[in-house]
């Protein structure tokens, strides 16, 4: 039982710790804006795995996920700045930031779909302000430098790391009797509610369980860039964390990687100037959520099992 | 005091006209429209590239609402039409309209502010002590006169009754004969034209960049929630006292943080009461 078991995840394992040795050679191997792009990826993978809890597994929309990563980053910075060692820096933003996430579920949680969006939109509309206008702890409009807490080196491995362990732990509790109810929640949350699901504080659970993802993924990303501005953090780039969902499959162990592949790729590496690659996105989003509402990866697996099944008929 | 009053009053007739627009979107379709903050931006866009060339203000400006009026046509013609049997589909592709909207803007006109001159640019009322400038007048009037047109339109003509009947019960209208399409229609046409309303409205007042409306429309949607999505006077309510709140906090406790009082109220209200949401989910117009 216990080895059929351990058989059973190998290939996940395999594919995890695979994934953790390409970002660590990608982020050492490549430089410039290449090297910007591949930490970005890095960084959003780690931070979209938290909001594809609530959002892929909950079918909860949350526009707070930017206000935790930004959260986690500022954070972490101010602790530093203060003399704490980087480790408990570190440790306090997370823990922090999951404070505030319980807080943010505990009010937005009575709510569902629409208003939960509404609200949890407005939430980071307000933490902007925060950042923008709390100018001697955040640095104001223009942002503040991060001082050194971890080396680069030492930076690069725990963002590779954490890609790898993440996605182990979303796996672990997805297929586990949270992932289920949090699915229940999603199908339908009244008949879930009905049959015994707790919702209330299953919701809880994942939304801040996704907003220290979120903030960890902060702390690293304000490490490795060396500064940090509210610019970063805004409830565009909340929608873009949700639109990466969206396009990569909801609730999907890889849905965070292929999103922030096809996000970032499309707003930092391909130059078509100001604007046009967000409308591309747009486009390319609304099109996905019209032809293949489980995103590129639930499009793929369909096609694939379309195949088969002619392989098995013919 | 009464002069912060007044502009709270300014700041709510902003936000009444927004989330009208909003709510009659929700009411008839069930969409969150976050687009609506593009087609905002757009007809301001519109308003102000029309005056800069040389025609008169009062056309450039009838030229901008009309163009929101199409730009929100548009998004429900070539985008919501396709997902009115899928509501859960309906932020995401709000959101994609959005971006789409917002960066067109962007494309188009670049990111910095542009300031739309008006011929009431200079005027400044004043009656006992209040001064209220002429932008601000204006925007007060054309939301009043504009309010009580969609009043007598959707309780006097049979076009609105026909958007009541579907907004209260979409499958018995459609059972009735009501053509459903055009209703969809013209419910986005309508709130496009006041969305071009808020624009020229306001855009005076502040500068006219692709982001404009984002602030606004949070706080209109702040609105809508006390409201009640889908009810148009209750919009109005809201939008009035949501505008008083953000218009005393930010003259006594904060100016900067002026948007963050209408989430504070939002706040209250999920926490107070939860279940008085879910009791105006019952859809409906007027």
């Amino acid at each position: 039982m216990r080895t059929s078991s351990i058989l059973r995840h190998a290939p996940v394992a395999g594919l995890l710790v695979a994934l953790s040795v390409a970002a660590h050679l990608m982020l050492n191997g490549l430089h410039g804006d290449r090297g910007q792009v591949a930490l970005l990826i890095v960084v959003w993978t780690i931070a979209l795995t938290g909001l594809n809890l609530i959002q892929g597994l909950g079918g909860y929309p949350s526009l707070a996920h930017a206000s935790f990563f930004g959260a986690g980053g500022y954070l972490s910075a101010i602790g530093l700045e203060k003399g704490l060692p980087m480790a408990v820096a570190a440790v306090l933003a997370v823990a922090g930031t999951m404070l505030i996430g319980l807080v943010v579920a505990l009010v937005f949680s009575r709510t569902r779909g629409q208003y939960f969006a509404i609200g949890t939109m407005f939430f980071t509309a307000v933490t902007t302000l925060v950042f923008v206008n709390a100018t001697d702890l955040t640095g104001g409009p223009n942002g503040r430098p991060v001082d050194l807490g971890f080396s680069l080196e030492a930076t690069v491995v725990l963002l590779a790391v954490s890609l790898g362990v993440g996605l182990g732990v979303f796996h672990v509790l997805s297929l586990g009797r949270f992932g289920s109810r949090l699915r229940a929640i999603r199908e339908d949350e009244d008949l879930a509610q009905h049959l015994g699901v707790p919702t209330a504080r299953v919701k809880l659970v994942a939304m801040v369980v996704s907003s220290g993802f979120g903030a960890w993924a902060g702390v690293l990303f304000a490490q490795y860039n060396g500064v940090i501005a509210p610019s970063q953090f805004t409830f565009v780039q909340s929608f873009l964390m949700f639109v990466a969902i969206g396009l990569g499959g909801s609730g999907r162990l890889l849905a965070p990687l292929v999103g922030s592949v096809i996000v970032i790729g499309f707003t930092q590496l391909i130059k078509l100037g100001p604007g046009v690659s967000q409308i591309v996105l747009g486009v390319l989003f609304i099109a996905v959520t019209l032809l293949a509402p489980n995103g590129v990866l639930g499009g793929l697996a369909a096609v694939w099992r379309r195949l088969r099944m002619k392989e098995v008929t013919s | 005091m009464i002069q912060v009053l007044a502009n709270g009053v300014f700041l709510g007739c902003l936000f009444a006209v927004v989330a009208v627009g909003l709510t009659l979107v929700y009411g008839v379709m069930e969409v969150p429209n976050f687009a609506h903050a593009g087609v905002i931006v757009l007809s301001a866009y519109a308003t102000w590239s029309l005056s800069r060339a040389g025609v008169p203000f009062v056309l450039a400006a009838l030229a901008g609402i009309a163009c929101g009026g199409a730009v929100s046509v548009l998004t429900e013609v070539l985008a919501y039409r396709w997902i009115i049997d899928k509501p859960a589909a309906a932020p995401a592709v709000a959101l994609g309209l959005m971006l789409i909207l917002q960066n067109t803007a962007l494309r188009l006109y670049g990111g910095e502010g542009k300031s739309l001159d008006t011929p009431y640019d200079t005027v400044l009322l004043e009656f006992g002590g209040v001064s209220l400038s002429g932008v601000k007048a204006a925007l007060i009037v054309m939301a009043g006169l504009s309010l009580v047109a969609l009043h007598l339109i959707l309780s006097r003509t049979s076009l609105g009754r026909a958007m009541r009947a579907v907004a209260q019960d979409r499958e018995a209208a459609g059972m009735l004969g009501i053509p459903m399409r055009r209703q969809y229609t013209l419910a986005f046409l309508i709130a496009g034209l006041l969305g071009g309303i808020a624009a020229i409205a306001y855009a005076p007042t502040f500068q006219v960049t692709p982001y404009m409306a984002d602030e606004v429309l949070l706080s209109a949607f702040v609105v809508v929630v006390l409201g009640g999505l889908g009810s148009v006077w209750g919009a109005v309510a809201g939008g009035l006292v949501l505008g008083v709140v953000e218009g005393l906090g930010s003259a006594y406790v904060s100016s900067a943080y002026q948007s963050a009082f209408g989430f504070l109220m939002l706040v209250i209200i999920l926490v107070a009461r939860p279940g008085g949401l879910r009791a105006t989910n019952a859809r409906r117009v007027a």
